[in-house]
Formats: C-alpha cells, structure tokens, sequence
C-alpha cells in the first residue's frame, strides 16, 4: 500500500480538539460529533481535526503522549529493549506527521518532539531490518511482529513477504528433489511455458 | 511483480530459454543442425550439446527420455561448496542471472539431490545483500552481483523506501529518514536553528 | 441530517451507518492485502451508496459557506474513495484471475455461496470472452491450422494461497498450523487478540473471511 494510503486510515483516529465557535451536533456517517462550544475540548476523527485548524476554527490539544517527558522514556526503552515497544498508538507516525504539521504552534516543543519522534522512527527502522535478516536465517516461513505500527509493516512490503514466498517455493521443491522421493514426474506438476 | 510460472510469463519464459547441457541417447536423424560443431545430417548418440531448457525438458519426457540434463556449472559440486561456504562472495549476475528459478528447474537432475538445499541455503544467506543493496547509496556496485530476481527485488524495496521518505519529507513537518550519518548531522543543524 | 439507522432491505435488520463504514473500511483493507478475492459485500456497498446520494441531495440545500457542507463533503469524499478501491481491486483480480475465478465462482453459485454480485460474475464471464477472441484474431488465426488449437486451460492463473502476509489476530484464534517443509515437524501457533503476524495466507484465509483476523 502507498503510504498515503495508510495515513488516510490513520487519519481515522480520535483527536481532541478546541474549537474557536459554537455548533451544533453534527452528525456524519463516522458518527457524531459535538456540540461544538467555543473554547471547550471535544473528540473529532483526525481528519476533520486537521481540516478544522487549515480553516483556523480550532486549536489541536496535544495527544497525551506528544510530551518530551513520555518520548524520552519510550525512546530510551526502545533502545534498551531488543524487541519492538508497545507505541503509544497504532499510528503514532501519521498523528505526528499531521498534526505536527498542521499545529505545530498547538504543541508546546514541537521542534524536539519532531526530533525525538523522528528518533524513534529511526532506532525501529533499523531493528526493524535486523530482524528481518534474522527471521529469514531462522526459518524464513514465520514471524510475530506485535508492536509494530501499519505504517512500520508497510515500510518491508513487497521485500520481506515476497523473500518468503519464494523461499517456499523454493523449499517445496527442495522437499520434492530430496534423494528418498526423488522421481521424474515433478516437471509436469508445474503447467506453464514448458509444455511445448 | 509475481515470478510464479505462468504460461504468459516473460520472465518464466526467459528462464525456459536457458540452455543447459544435454547428452543425446539416440541417433536422430536431420536433427545434426542442433549441434553446432557437427557438420552431419544427422545427430549421433552420446554427442553433448547446450539446448533451451524447454527443448531438453520435452526430449527429456519421452518414453524412454532422448537426452540425459546435465547440471550446469553454477549448480555443480565445486559450486555448491562456495554458495554453502559463503553465497555472498558469488557474482550470480555474472554466473547464473536466474539461478533460483532455473535451479528449480534443474534440480531434479541432480543426482545427489543437493541443488535443493543449496538453493535455500545461498537464498537464506544471500537475502542480507539486497537488505543493504536497497539500502545502499552505492546502489550500482550493491546491485552488481545479485541475480535477476534478486535485482527486482532490491528495486521493489528501494521503491517502497521512495515512498516513504517521501512520505515523510512532503507536507509541513518534513520527518525525512536518512542514514544514521545524514540524520546526525541534520541534529546539530535543527540544534543550532534553535539557539 | 439525522439517520441513525439504516434498513437493510431483505431481513429488516437495523444497523448503523457507522457500522456499515467501518465494515466496509475492513472489507476493503482485506481486499487490498489478500492474494485471493475474498467473498463480496455487496450489501454494504448499496447501503452505503445510498446513504451518499441521501446525503449529497441534503447538503445541496446548504449554503455554499456552511462549514458543515465543506465538513461533509470531505467524508463523503473519503467514503467514496474507499468504496471505488475497493471495487477497482475486485476488478483487477478478476481480470488476473479470471479463468480461476469463474471455475472457483461456477461451484459456489450450485452451493449459493458465491464472492462475485452479479455483475462481477457478468464482467469475468464478458472479459474472458473478449480475451479469448483478442488472442485468436491477434495471433491464432494468423498461424498455420494444426496450430490453431487452443486450451484456454493453459492460461489459467491462480491466486498464490501460499503467499505470506501480515495480519492482526481480532480475537483468540489457537492451533494454526504451520507446515514445516524441510523437516517434518509441523508448528502450531496460536493468535492471541491484539497480536500481529506474518504467515502463509492460506492457513488463516478462512479466519480473513469470518473477520477473526484482520490483514494489515
């Protein structure tokens, strides 16, 4: 998937915001947010949060894990621990990215909150590519990767499912070939441009 | 980007057209012009000849087979013992562009049955060069030895590794990734915006 | 702009639209990631369909300025993205597998458990024989007659059911098993809820199906 795409899912996530008017209810298919009270924090999807404050109708409140204080601890421990960290949501990349973005002023150290994340992203990327070396030297046919954000997952498509496939592939054939079974007949198993 | 073999495949056809060494078991006769040392009519037994894979396949099949498939260098034993040695010291651009799918092929005409495991083996220690060739900003020298399959796979990862950085650097809050060096130095800048 | 429910037409049964969205935004991230077509949801694309057009004649009388016009527009716009990927994908492999398909597609409908709605079923069956005549005007008549045979068969190409993928166990699943190809010790594994994972997609295809586990 596009990257793109992925941030368009992300941006289905639940922000707090604090409107500058006052509205009604308002009622989309995603379900119903408001009302609107200027001045008063309320729940909107990512999406309209973002919409709302190009359009200078509100101000973002900062997730509660945009804070140096929480970001230094995950950091360290992400360091420290040879597995992925359980991150403080499943698109922590794409809010950041947003958010930071559309409401840098709303956050208060965005710049090191930039960095920091960026960090993080950075130390996950790199392990990230070690345990890929090491799950295809295992086995290559299985991994767990709780932890990891969809956008993390996305970042080794096509490279790490494709390796697998044709590591199976391989090793179906390897199977077939083995001295005790072997025999003549697996050519035609196959159907394709050999049959001429 | 599948390499399943499949009849409209360019890439399992390329594979098919491989030549491979053969041994004929029969006089054919008129076939000579297949053998390009021979000035004959017609083909004599035990004459050896590089043929297409497709080609030695089918001849292979009859009952009884019209050729024996020899192995071709890459996958004998002198080669077997460096891939299972250490695969990455091997240019399989330059020694076999489609080695593990012409391996797949070929395999079954291995005596020993050892091609199989070696292909898994050379596959497993190999995949670490197209991590750091997808990764490398010395892509020419990273690509050179890796296969055919081996190269559109480091494309497909490099592609995806675009998207993303550019993912990352588009908008306005630019998170761009780079290597550990590049983003060091990035550090001191964005310190030094701040004093 | 009230609804609160929506009534799906045959069973009277009530759900939300907020429901029908959030079913549909998983059909559609499943459609994208899993190798095979997966069963339709064509009952859920007309519900929501609907809903957009009932939506678009209502914000119409709004004032071009109203915020909640440009509000919702903005997520009839992301509705309508998912939907017409959604279907593009569904095409995309009917076209790549068509011949697999239709075989697959003919049993299921004696069993009336078919993936394709109507006219998916109609837009394999047409785009097959359009193929099928392109290759014979293009290439098969221009060449010698013993050579005109022809087995469609031989072009048939199946989704990859062995292909890995990543997914996130929905709820508890125990007992996938792992066929272990080089020696033979199969591995079971179980999904815990919440967890992630990359492996083969046909163990688990029929967990995609029944929503125990979600492709990511």
């Amino acid at each position: 998937m596009d990257p793109y795409e992925i941030e368009f899912i992300g941006e289905n996530r639940i922000v707090s915001i604090i409107p500058n008017f006052s509205h009604d209810k308002i009622f989309l298919i995603c379900g119903e947010f408001g009302p609107f009270r200027a001045g008063l924090p309320m729940n909107v999807p990512l999406w309209l949060g973002v919409m709302l404050k190009q359009k200078q109708k509100c101000r973002i409140v900062p997730p509660d894990w945009m804070d140096i204080e929480v970001l230094e601890n995950i950091k360290e421990e992400e360091k420290r621990s040879r597995f992925f960290t359980k991150m403080p949501n499943e698109h922590y990349m794409v809010e950041a990215k947003l958010i930071l973005g559309a409401a840098a002023e709303d956050i208060p150290r965005a710049s090191e909150i930039k960095t920091i994340i960026k960090d993080i992203w950075d130390i996950r990327m790199s392990k990230l590519r070690t345990s890929m070396d090491a799950l295809m030297k295992s086995g290559g046919n299985y991994g767990r990767l709780d932890h990891l954000t969809m956008m993390e997952i996305n970042s080794v498509k096509p490279l790490l499912p494709e390796a697998m496939d044709e590591l199976h592939r391989i090793k179906m054939m390897a199977r077939k070939t083995m001295p005790a079974s072997l025999n003549n007949s697996t050519f035609s198993q196959t159907g394709g441009s050999q049959n001429i | 980007m599948g390499n399943q073999s499949n009849y409209l495949s360019i890439s399992d056809i390329l594979v098919t057209n491989e030549k491979v060494p053969c041994k004929f078991l029969h006089d054919l006769p008129k076939m000579g012009f297949l053998d390009p040392a021979s000035t004959e009519d017609d083909l004599k037994t035990g004459t050896n000849v590089e043929i297409p894979l497709w080609l030695a396949e089918s001849l292979y099949s009859r009952r009884p087979p019209l050729v024996s498939v020899d192995l071709p260098k890459i996958y004998k034993e002198a080669y077997r013992e460096i891939l299972n040695a250490d695969a990455c010291t091997v240019d399989l651009h330059k020694l076999g562009q489609h080695f593990y799918e012409l391996g797949c092929y070929i395999a079954k005409h291995d005596i020993k049955g050892e091609v199989g495991n070696t292909l898994v083996n050379t596959f497993r220690q190999r995949f670490r060069m197209i991590l750091s060739a997808s990764a490398s900003t010395d892509s020419i020298s990273a690509l050179q030895p890796l296969s055919d399959t081996e190269r559109e796979r480091t494309a497909g990862a490099a592609s995806t590794e675009k998207a993303l950085s550019t993912w990352l650097k588009r908008g306005d809050c630019p998170l761009s990734t780079a290597n550990m060096v590049a983003s060091h130095r990035k550090r001191k800048r964005a310190e030094m915006e701040m004093l | 702009m009230d609804h609160d429910g929506i009534e799906l037409s045959d069973e009277e049964e009530e759900i939300t639209a907020q429901t029908v969205l959030k079913t549909l935004q998983n059909a559609w991230q499943n459609e994208r990631l899993a190798p095979e077509i997966l069963p339709h949801q064509n009952d859920m694309v007309e519900c929501m369909l609907g809903q957009i057009q009932h939506m678009e004649r209502n914000i119409n009388k709004l004032p071009k300025t109203d915020l909640r016009a440009s509000i919702h527009k903005m997520e009839l716009n992301r509705i309508k993205f998912i939907i017409c990927n959604y279907l593009k994908t569904r095409l995309d492999k009917i076209e790549k597998y068509c011949i697999s398909i239709l075989n697959d597609e003919k049993q299921r409908l004696e069993s009336g458990t078919n993936y394709l709605t109507h006219s998916e079923y109609k837009y394999a069956q047409e785009y097959l024989l359009n193929m099928e005549s392109h290759l014979k005007t293009t290439a098969l008549n221009q060449v010698p007659g013993n050579m005109q045979t022809f087995d469609l068969n031989k072009l048939v190409i199946y989704p990859n059911l062995q292909s890995h993928v990543f997914l996130k166990a929905n709820e508890t699943v125990t007992g996938i098993v792992l066929e272990d190809l080089t020696g033979d010790q199969d591995e079971e594994i179980d999904l815990e809820e919440g967890s992630q994972h990359i492996l083969q997609y046909k163990p688990i295809a029929d967990l995609v199906k029944n929503g125990k586990v979600q492709l990511v």
